[in-house]
């Protein structure tokens, strides 16, 4: 079964505004036009997947509601208000926490700290930290090593845990499964269950398809910086033929 | 008349013919002797920033050994003059050689260097020569240095005091700014332009980069040398003055100030460098603090200097300048008939005939590749045979592109080898192995913007034409190598169908034409492989197809293409034999189809086998949000 | 022979902090600043203008030098390199060294190019401990200098702003995603760079006057001590400082500690050829060694 044709403009609607929304975004990467018109939304405490092959986009889009990347068209708005062009700085206060692709956790500083530079002071982040070791055991024991020395699993949690210390509203989670097993790529997005369930929205953006349909609400398919397709996760799961998507017919 | 006019037209030329004649006319409007000496110390210092100008504004390198050139330059004079007696030409000829033996010493080790390393590096150096000419008095005076310079003769002629010096240095500044002209010309200045700008892209396209810094650094120092020898014999003093640091620091604002490649700029400053003490001669102590607040505002509002800053107002008011047409424009009507099948097909290599039948041309056997503690690549094997297309695909991070680079010489493997026909690339620079016929491209389009279309692409026969510095002397060589590279390159975009655009600046195309344009680039270098990453990321399906077309119809003619790419629908159809690595592995090699359909393919792009209607996965789903 | 050291120590103390300061602007934002040294200077000439003002000897005037460089230092980072910090590196290189002109000129033109001496930071005596005598000023030195540099290792290991001032240096982009005002940390790091440079000058300009061109000699006691210790390792720098400062201390002296090399050639001993052996040192490393004692082997990625 193919994919459906394109219907950019029709976002499923949430109940209620959505916490995120991206209006018909594109942005340039170098010299590509990663993103064509681009728009999705994420509503309260929900799961959404950006699915998509390499190249798709769907980095770029992170990049873009992080203010790291322009947009050149279109306009991204958080709880009602505008986030484009605002300075990425406004991000982590206004409640998004990112994980990058890559992880990038602060190489010499230890996972304590790596956590608790990203929280606004001292006491209130150590009571937080020792939440976010609730929700990632292995970290804890991990506690005094220096970003460079853990493993890619462990970096990978750390990098989610970091991004939660300020308790977001919304977690990007850009390509979690990058450089992991298929065991530790299940341990951490089975994680996302958890975020959500805890009132905090998760944007994943994966490759692994069948991992992040399996743990999102929604999801949408994105090709050559396009939307393709929309839907919730568990039509997309049982209508299949993803493959012929990602490998060509 | 009209050709004069339209000559003068061409970017900035007017107001600088209007400036060298003013030039010309100067010493005969100011002709006190105090006043003809600071025109004769004008050429000096141009000639001191022509030579900075090779290796900092051509080379790119920030060479801070430029004023001790110099100061070496003058004591050798200084000292073989007074000391020894020798001779006019004689000490001419060692101040000029000897801070180039000077140079070749140091470049060992200092070249090596990245940017900042370098540039600190080189200033040790000037110390170590100032410390130096202090503490030996008894050849150089030390403190007081030499006095009792006698006027410069040269074969009989005495270039005294005034009109003297001042024409015999100019003669040397109009001698120099014409062999820098000639250096920075044609396929070797272009060349120099590519290691500048894109020092990744020159080592692709067959340029030695380290060899060019070399040549450079060396000639930077000849420069130097003789403007120090120069500076002796109108000053006939030396002192450890011409040692010191204001010397290096006045060269370095002439060339930020006047413009870092511009001749003219060379001269402009040295003009305002040398003069501005002068004119301001109240601020007598305080003209070096002119200098550096002049250096640090014009590295910020205008990085290319003055000539740069005319001509940017030029364009800005008078429109763009009319571009130098290519002498070889009306050719394409001669040449498509002849070239009409040459166009459309690289030419058949007399190498391919001689690889045996059956052998492969590119052979990878085991390589890997660790960074740190992450494993790129785990003992990857793969054969690509002649005239065939092969395909790499797998999931981001899975090393793809890690292969292309060890193939490419840009990175080298810890384990393994690769073999292109009998012969080991592996431990061999990237230039090299792009002159022995692998050529490649980047995920990201690595062209020149300010460069034109066919000069990006004439540039990488650098090595086909085996440019080099003598070519700058040799009558016509220069122009001939440039002209058949440029022939080569209009040859190339027909086969692209884009000559219309080759005199376009590289940086004004879309992103489609880019890709084109560094595809012939890497054409141009005549190989017998070609590796492309990522080849149609960008590009729409219209030039998707004809990309692929043209692929295909270059590998019927003998080329073996090895290509990433992740876009299915383009890469499945074209290539003959794919293989897909996960995680640093091959984990499947053979037909497009068998591939595609292999399971652990399937697993590792997607996740887990995909069997449609897939109720085991539904019901995980349902257990989540239990 | 203990006073020797004790010299070698304090010298190297000094180098330490001038060291120190330049790592840690090269590590928060990858700019080699070629005014440190310039900036080491004016801290040794903020020193005796204040001392000709206020009449305090130098360890109380530290405290001033220190706030008042720190003040420079973010004038600086605003001059030289916020406008330049998107440009290649080589324009940073260029700005620093613009800036460094105008200091060593204006301090020229505003207190002449004879060398002065600072004020010593207690006195210039000597201590007696026993029948070995001390010099004040050496010890003082090391005192002050180790509190320097515990204090800003405490500031960096164990506060909030420490932290951020790493994580500044090590990701800038990832800093700024979690929260970290990216501009303002860097602008810190100049100042406690210019900071730690201007107390070196001060300690330095009581032993070795201080004269406006000392700059370009400080660079390069920076620049070899970093390239000793591994470019970008802050304690790599601070050990490369003590092995500058007791190379330079004990070569000169070889002659008086070893009888049998008193019969040569006095300038094969002299200041000047230490300084050179030390020059020519550093071209051997990087030619054989260019990561230096401690740093790792960079790859360059394609």
């Amino acid at each position: 079964m193919t994919l459906a044709t394109p219907r950019a403009n029709s976002i499923p609607a949430t109940a209620g505004r959505g916490l995120l929304e991206v209006h018909h975004v594109s942005a340039r990467y170098g010299l590509i036009e990663a993103l064509h018109s681009f728009s999705l939304s994420v509503g309260e405490a929900e799961a959404v997947a950006l699915i998509g092959a390499n190249g798709a986009g769907k980095s770029t889009l992170m990049k873009c509601i992080m203010g790291l990347l322009a947009c050149s068209e279109g306009r991204i708005d958080f709880d009602g208000q505008r986030l484009s062009g605002e300075p990425v700085l406004s991000r982590p206060h206004r409640g998004i926490g990112y994980s990058p692709e890559g992880r990038r956790v602060f190489p010499g500083l230890t996972v304590d700290e790596n956590l608790l530079v990203a929280s606004l002071d001292r006491d209130r982040g150590r009571a937080r930290i020792k939440e976010i070791y609730q929700i990632f055991p292995a970290l804890q024991e991990k506690a005094s090593a220096m970003g460079w020395a853990l493993s890619g699993g462990q970096q990978q949690m750390l990098a989610i845990g970091r991004a939660l210390m300020l308790r977001p509203r919304l977690l990007l989670l850009d390509e979690p499964s990058l450089g992991l097993s298929p065991i530790l790529t299940n341990e951490v997005l089975d994680r996302v269950r958890d975020i959500t369930r805890g009132g905090t929205s998760v944007l994943l953006a994966e490759q692994n398809v069948h991992k992040a349909l399996a743990v999102s609400d929604r999801a949408y398919v994105i090709k050559l910086g396009r939307l393709v397709r929309t839907a919730p996760s568990e039509t997309l799961v049982a209508e299949g033929g993803l493959a012929s998507a990602f490998l060509g017919a | 008349m009209k050709r004069l006019l339209s000559w003068l037209g061409i970017d900035v030329r007017a107001p600088l013919l209007a400036g060298a004649v003013g030039l010309a006319i100067w010493p005969f409007l100011f002709t006190s002797n105090y006043d003809l000496r600071v025109f004769t110390i004008v050429g000096i210092y141009a000639m001191l920033a022509l030579g900075f100008q090779l290796i900092f504004g051509h080379a790119g390198a920030l060479a801070l050994t430029q004023g001790c050139f110099f100061g070496v330059g003058a004591y050798v004079t200084g000292i073989l003059a007074t000391r020894f007696g020798l001779s006019g030409e004689l000490t001419l000829l060692l101040s000029a050689l000897i801070p180039v033996l000077l140079a070749i010493v140091i470049a060992a080790p200092v070249l090596r260097l990245e940017s900042h390393y370098f540039a600190l590096a080189t200033l040790g150096i000037g110390q170590v020569m100032l410390l130096i000419a202090i503490a030996w008095q008894d050849v150089t005076g030390g403190s007081n240095g030499l006095a009792g310079i006698p006027p410069m003769r040269l074969f009989g002629v005495e270039f005294g005091k005034g009109y003297g010096i001042l024409g015999l240095v100019w003669v040397f500044v109009i001698a120099g700014a014409w062999a820098s002209h000639r250096i920075t010309r044609g396929l070797y200045g272009a060349a120099l332009c590519v290691a500048r700008e894109n020092p990744v892209a020159a080592q692709s396209i067959g340029i030695d980069t380290s060899a060019l810094r070399y040549a450079t650094f060396l000639l930077s120092a000849l420069y130097a040398g003789i403007a120090g020898a120069m500076y002796a014999h109108t000053v006939r003093v030396v002192s450890v003055e011409a040692l010191e640091f204001p010397i290096m620091v006045a060269c370095l604002t002439i060339a930020v100030v006047g413009g870092r490649t511009h001749i003219a700029g060379a001269i402009l400053g040295a003009v305002l460098v040398v003069n501005l003490p002068e004119w301001f001669r109240d601020l007598e102590k305080t003209y070096l603090i002119a200098y550096g607040m002049a250096l640090l505002a014009m590295i910020i509002i205008a990085p290319d200097g003055l000539i740069g800053l005319m001509q940017r107002l030029r364009t800005r008011w008078f429109g763009a300048p009319a571009p130098v047409l290519p002498q070889n424009a009306q050719r394409p009507a001669q040449n498509s008939n002849a070239g009409a099948a040459q166009t459309q097909t690289p030419p058949r290599d007399t190498r391919l005939a001689r690889i045996p039948k059956g052998e492969p041309l590119l052979t990878i056997e085991g390589v890997t590749k660790r960074f740190g503690g992450l494993t790129a690549l785990s003992s990857v094997s793969m054969q690509v045979h002649p005239g065939e297309i092969f395909g790499l695909i797998g999931p981001n991070g899975s090393g793809k592109t890690t292969l292309i680079n060890i193939v490419s010489g840009a990175y080298t493997g810890d384990a393994g080898k690769v073999m292109l026909v009998g012969t080991p690339l592996s431990g061999q620079a990237s230039f090299q192995i792009a002159r022995s016929g692998v050529a490649r491209t980047f995920q990201n389009v690595n062209l020149v913007d300010d460069l034109s279309v066919i000069d990006n692409v004439a540039v990488a026969r650098f090595g086909a034409e085996q440019a080099a510095l003598g070519d700058a002397f040799t009558p016509g060589r220069s122009g001939r190598a440039w002209h058949n590279a440029r022939d080569c390159a209009l040859r190339l975009l027909e086969a692209f169908d884009i000559q219309a655009l080759a005199d376009q600046p590289a940086g004004s195309l879309a992103y489609g034409i880019k890709r084109k344009v560094e595809i012939a680039r890497a054409l141009a270098l005549d190989p017998m492989l070609l590796l492309l990453d990522e080849p149609a990321a960008g590009l729409n399906e219209a030039e998707q197809l004809d990309l692929a077309q043209r692929l295909r119809r270059f590998s019927d003619c003998g080329l073996s293409v090895l290509v990433i790419e992740h876009n299915m629908p383009f890469l499945m159809p074209l290539v003959d034999r794919v293989a897909c690595l996960d995680r640093g592995e091959v984990i499947a090699m053979g037909l497009p189809e068998d591939v595609r359909n292999s399971t652990q393919v399937i697993t590792a792009y997607l996740g887990a086998p995909d069997t449609g209607a897939a109720p085991p996965i539904r019901d995980a789903a349902l257990a989540h949000t239990s | 022979m203990l006073q020797l050291l004790l010299n070698a120590l304090a010298l190297g103390a000094s180098y330490a902090l001038l060291a120190l300061g330049f790592v840690l602007i090269l590590n928060a934002t990858s700019a080699v600043n070629f005014a440190h040294g310039d900036v080491v200077m004016l801290g040794g000439y903020t020193a005796i203008a204040l001392h000709a003002l206020l009449q305090w000897p130098g360890a109380f005037l530290l405290p001033l030098v220190l706030a008042v460089m720190a003040l420079l230092g973010l004038v600086f980072s605003l001059g030289a390199y916020f406008p330049l910090k998107d440009r290649p590196p080589v324009s940073v290189f260029i700005s620093t060294i613009a800036l460094g002109i105008v200091f060593q000129n204006a301090t020229n033109a505003i207190a002449g190019a004879e060398p002065r001496k600072g004020p010593a930071l207690f006195g210039e005596g000597q201590v007696n401990f026993g029948n070995v005598a001390i010099g004040e000023q050496a010890m003082a030195i090391i005192g002050a200098a180790a509190l320097l540099i515990a204090g800003q290792h405490l500031l960096f290991r164990y506060t909030g702003l420490g932290r951020r001032l790493r994580a500044t240096a090590q990701d800038r982009q990832m800093a700024e995603a979690v929260g970290i005002s990216v501009n303002r940390m860097i602008g810190l790091t100049f100042a406690i760079g210019a900071g730690l440079a201007g107390a070196a000058g001060l300690m330095l300009a009581n032993t070795f006057f201080a004269s406006p061109t000392d700059g370009s000699n400080y660079i390069l006691k920076a620049y070899i001590a970093v390239t000793i210790g591994g470019w970008g390792n802050l304690y790599g720098a601070v050990c490369g400082a003590m092995f500058i400062a007791l190379f330079e201390v004990l070569y000169p002296s070889l002659p008086i500690l070893v009888p049998l090399l008193k019969s040569t050639t006095p300038w094969l001993f002299s200041q000047t050829m230490s300084s050179i052996l030390l020059y020519v040192g550093l071209l051997a490393i990087m030619f054989f060694r260019p990561q230096g004692l401690f740093g790792e082997a960079i790859q360059k990625r394609v």
